[in-house]
């Protein structure tokens, strides 16, 4: 008996040892999330972090996913392929249940094999590469297709008369902006519009936008198609706004999140208009909560990647909740046909892309309006 | 729970050796503890004031070149050309400067200042419409200089935006923060602490990691952050990307900024961490060596208890010649063996005794055991005889109250006999007694005097038959009456009898002593009779007496009270005292004293009948003493009798 007792003395004392230790025996859902935190396109980065963040505090708070909590693991892919790519791997290895990123279609399309390749799902907020749709892989996203966007702007330019179009974009994201821009003339031509002249930029070269503006001919073109990250877009709209003060400028770039940016546009953000997957004048009581939530605990509004961010999420925990197991997780997110989104029911394909409305949303007077 | 010397051995070692280390590791570990926060805190409330003075420090130079040129520009009137470079110098001489526009009334871009490596750019920034830029359009309604966070137009960096007025115009300068960050990592790289800025919106605008600050990470929602922005310095534990922090919060003056010096709790507390493994580490090995010294000193002290206990087993089996001491380097244990031994040898020697003394005790248990065989054969039959003897006895009781009861039985027949024969006999007797009267009366003259000395013998003798009847039936009378008892005061009865025995003490000289009577109980009735018959005799009986003395009393005795009834009149002799109580018995003639001979067999009756009994003494010539006892009443009847009633008139008080 006396050695049983030493032995009970010994394993009493060696668990006082691990108790002292600060060993983490969380036993919190790990999920990941990618985006442009930083650069050019941050605004959209860190809107969908900031929304995804509210989303895991907001689940933890109300008890966690069937009484584990989400524990979110944040990385940036600086708008950059090859980060992205990085990013998904270093998730990968701190084995999250699911990624919820990237931000851009570049970013999506490379960090994909890389996610299948862990069998982690993807479930993107802002994502629209064509590229990526009706295939049955480990992507899912939130937002419609490229396709959907660019026959939108096309058809929208044509209902406001519009139908000369010059063309400027950013070949960084050209997985985004080749493509929509590819899909918009088709469509546009198609519908009688005309190309009046298309200029291109690396914004990773500083590029020095007025000569740029100065080719695209604005003098024959009753719009200007612009395909950049926030930042640029608007220092592009300035240059368009010195030739052309009114002349209707239609952005790609899916609008602009933060405030002292807006305030940098000056009068030159008049007469922006973007397609939207988000209607931002939404009374649903579910939109309006998270909108107040949101303005209140990052202190600035939340944009529309804020609101897809946070449909992302949703998502994702409504697979969570369904199965937590991370080796059937791409299963169950196909077996999810429809979940809560902020602005209703969001409603996915088999291959994991949504239905969603698209709005108009027009810059006047330093103000947003929705026009359609 | 039973211990044996091993564990006694390795318990001991334990408590001897954790207890302490428990008591003072922990002790310790909480002194340390205590120290170690105060000293953290201490140290990051310090360092954050420092870093504070030195980012408001830094920020004053910027500032105060921004001011200057302001001053500058407004005071000199360069031409657009002088401008210009003048902006591009400033730039390009302050690092601190992402750019410098000069604007006009409109807000729109005039000059603009870019580092030598974005001249390029300047193309694009000239003529760019700043009028939305809020803190412009502050600076130009209050007339002085306004600062809000921005971001670069260039980089997409957050930067710090600083305009003042200018004419009608305005300039706006973009500061970078990474210096911010820069001086930061200065201060706090070397003592372990990371700090950061925060501006009034919880966005980080300043870390020593750039990257940190490009991710534009919101604290908004941070207890200690709040807490700071109300103008309190903060101490407090927060957590930050899933790790657990200790830092300080204050608010940078005239910054409106938070700024956050903080240490990973891991590291802060890395010393109570070294303190715990230490005290681990020591628990660990005293426990490694108390079992090894316990079982050391367990199978040293076994060793010759394990003897000890053989010794003990061949005691039980009566062996003590194989008996020896054990040898032990402990005395304790060589003087417990040989006082072991001595006993052994106590033991032996009282056992041969013990033995011997048996071998007796068995003979003459056997002998005792033969003479109480023969004491049980007597007492069988001594018990039989008895048993024989108590049957015999218990018949003969029987027999006698068998005849006790036909006895009493034929009294009260006899007694129920003489009541119906003196009264049946009376009125005839009475017949006869008035015709002889009514025949002397009427006749008598015709009468010969033996004729009228004959009548008037039968008027007589049936004047005295009647009287006999007379007592005869109050005899009987008072043998039928039931009795009714309740508490009776004799005092108030011996009064009445003597107020009525009063005619016949006219002309004598009688001394009457009446004593103490208590209360007693009685049928009221019968015992007035008892009194009247008792005092009737004595004032009969000492008629001849010069000075009759009659005294009256009691006397108070455990069964009740004693009542007698004294006097000095003719007494009697002792030798009839058998025939005293006896009916129509006389120990007087007639002539000498009247009388049928009932009275004192009434009183023996009623005695009798109260469960009493009555006694005489008496000396011819001398007088006589009549003594009866009654049961008692009760003591507090006295007071009734006091009152002139022999029956106690509380219905409460009667039996």
């Amino acid at each position: 008996m006396a050695p049983r007792s030493a032995l009970l003395l010994l394993f009493t004392l060696f668990l006082a040892f691990l108790g002292s230790c600060s060993c983490d025996l969380d036993k919190a859902i790990k999920i990941g999330f990618v985006g442009s935190i930083t650069g050019k396109n941050s605004d959209l980065g860190v809107a969908e972090r900031d929304a995804v963040q509210l989303a895991v505090e907001n689940v933890n708070s109300s008890g966690g996913i069937n009484g584990r909590m989400l524990s979110l693991i944040v990385r940036d892919d600086a708008f950059t392929p090859e980060r992205a790519a990085e990013a998904v791997e270093s998730l990968a290895r701190e084995k999250v249940a699911a990624i919820i990123g990237p931000t851009g279609s570049s970013m999506a399309k490379v960090a994909l094999p890389v996610a299948a390749r862990n069998n982690i799902v993807l479930v993107s907020p802002t994502s629209s590469t064509n590229e990526l749709s009706g295939k049955d892989d480990h992507f899912f996203r939130v937002m419609e297709p490229n396709q959907l966007f660019a026959r939108h702007l096309a058809e929208t330019c044509i209902k406001l008369k519009i139908r000369r179009v010059a063309a400027i974009y950013d070949l960084q994201n050209r997985t985004y902006t080749v493509e929509i821009f590819q899909e918009f003339r088709d469509e546009f031509t198609r519908r009688g519009g005309t190309i009046a002249g298309v200029q291109s930029f690396d914004s990773t070269t500083a590029p020095v936008f007025m000569p740029l503006v100065e080719k695209l001919g604005l003098a024959k073109a009753d719009g200007v198609m612009v395909l950049a990250s926030s930042v640029d877009s608007i220092n592009i709209g300035q240059q368009i706004r010195k030739i052309d003060p009114r002349i209707p400028i239609i952005s790609g770039a899916c609008g602009i999140a933060q405030r002292d940016l807006v305030q940098q546009a000056g009068k030159s953000i008049n007469n922006i208009i973007f397609t939207l997957p988000v209607n931002s004048r939404c009374a649903k009581p579910s939109y309006t909560t998270f909108h107040d939530a949101f303005a209140k605990r990052f202190n600035y509004q939340p944009t529309f990647a804020a609101v897809l961010a946070y449909d992302a999420a949703q998502a994702v925990m409504a697979g969570l909740r369904k199965n937590p197991d991370p080796q059937r997780f791409r299963e169950t997110m196909k077996g999810i046909r429809s979940f809560p989104g902020l602005q209703g029911e969001v409603e996915l394909d088999p291959f994991g892309d949504p239905h969603r409305n698209l709005y108009i949303l027009r810059y006047a007077e330093g103000r947003e309006e929705v026009i359609e | 729970m039973k211990f044996d010397l091993k564990r006694l051995f390795l318990l001991n070692n334990l408590t001897t050796a954790l207890l302490p280390i428990i008591c003072i590791g922990v002790i310790s570990i909480a002194a340390v503890k205590s120290h170690v926060v105060a000293d953290h805190d201490h140290n990051s409330a310090l360092l954050a004031r420092s870093i504070a003075g030195q980012i408001t420090t830094y920020l004053r130079e910027p500032v105060g070149t921004f001011n200057l040129l302001t001053n500058h520009l407004r005071t000199h009137g360069y031409t657009p050309r002088e401008q210009s470079q003048l902006l591009t110098l400033l730039a390009d001489s302050y690092d601190y400067f992402d750019a410098i526009y000069l604007l006009d009334g409109r807000g729109t871009v005039r000059q603009a200042g870019l580092k030598s490596t974005r001249l390029k750019e300047r193309g694009d920034y000239l003529g760019m419409d700043f009028s939305g830029v809020e803190i412009c359009r502050e600076a130009r309604a209050t007339g002085r200089l306004h600062w809000a966070p921005s971001v670069s137009m260039a980089s997409g960096e957050p930067t710090m935006s600083f305009c003042a007025p200018l004419g009608d115009g305005a300039m706006l300068a973009d500061l970078k923060l990474s210096d911010l960050g820069k001086i930061i990592n200065e201060s706090s790289s070397t003592r372990a602490f990371t700090a950061f800025v925060v501006d009034k919106g919880g966005r980080i605008i300043a870390h020593p990691d750039q990257e940190t600050v490009d991710r534009k990470e919101n604290l908004g929602n941070l207890p200690l952050f709040r807490s700071a922005l109300n103008g309190t310095v903060v101490t407090a534990n927060f957590s930050l990307h899933n790790t657990e922090y200790r830092g300080t919060a204050l608010l940078i003056p005239g910054l409106g900024w938070v700024l956050v010096v903080a240490q990973e709790i891991k590291l802060a507390m890395a010393p109570i961490h070294v303190l715990q493994r230490i005290l681990v580490s020591g628990l660990l090995a005293t426990v490694f060596l108390a079992m090894v010294l316990g079982q050391i000193g367990s199978r040293m002290l076994r060793r010759p208890f394990d003897e000890l206990t053989e010794i003990a087993h061949r005691v039980i089996r009566e062996d003590y010649a194989s008996v020896r001491s054990v040898p032990s380097w402990c005395e304790e244990i060589r003087i417990l063996s040989d006082t072991l031994c001595r006993m052994v040898d106590a033991i032996s020697a009282r056992q041969t005794a013990l033995n011997e003394q048996t071998e007796e005790l068995m003979a003459t248990e056997e002998r005792l055991r033969e003479l109480n065989a023969l004491l049980e054969e007597k007492v069988a039959e001594r018990t039989a005889s008895l048993e024989k003897a108590g049957e015999s006895m218990a018949a003969l009781n029987l027999d006698l109250m068998q005849r006790s009861s036909a006895l009493e039985d034929a009294n009260r027949q006899l007694e129920a006999f003489a009541y119906t024969v003196s009264h049946d006999l009376r009125a005839p007797l009475r017949h006869a007694g008035s015709f002889a009267a009514l025949l002397l009366e009427e006749q008598g003259e015709k009468m010969d005097e033996e004729g009228r000395q004959l009548a008037r013998r039968i008027v007589a003798s049936c004047g005295q038959m009647e009287q006999l009847i007379s007592s005869l039936l109050q005899f009987s009378r008072v043998a039928l009456s039931p009795v009714n008892k309740t508490v009776v005061h004799p005092g108030t009865l011996v009064a009445e009898v003597m107020a009525e025995l009063q005619g016949e003490l006219e002309g004598r000289e009688i001394e009457l002593v009446v004593g103490d009577l208590p209360p007693c109980l009685a049928d009221v009735i019968l015992l007035r009779q008892v009194w009247a018959n008792l005092l009737g005799n004595a004032v009969k009986y000492t008629k001849n007496a010069p000075v009759a003395r009659i005294e009256v009393g009691a006397v108070r005795g455990d069964d009740g009270t004693t009542y007698f009834v004294k006097d000095n009149g003719a007494g009697f002799d002792m030798a009839g005292y058998d025939r005293l109580f006896g009916v129509f018995q006389r120990l007087h003639s007639p002539r000498e004293f009247a009388g049928t001979g009932v009275g004192l067999a009434i009183v023996a009756n009623i005695v009798k009948r109260h469960g009493g009994r009555i006694w005489a003494d008496a000396r011819v010539g001398e007088g006589a003493e009549f003594r009866f006892t009654l049961p008692a009443g009760p003591d507090d009847a006295a007071d009734g009798g006091a009152a002139g009633s022999a029956v106690d008139s509380d219905p409460a008080r009667q039996v």
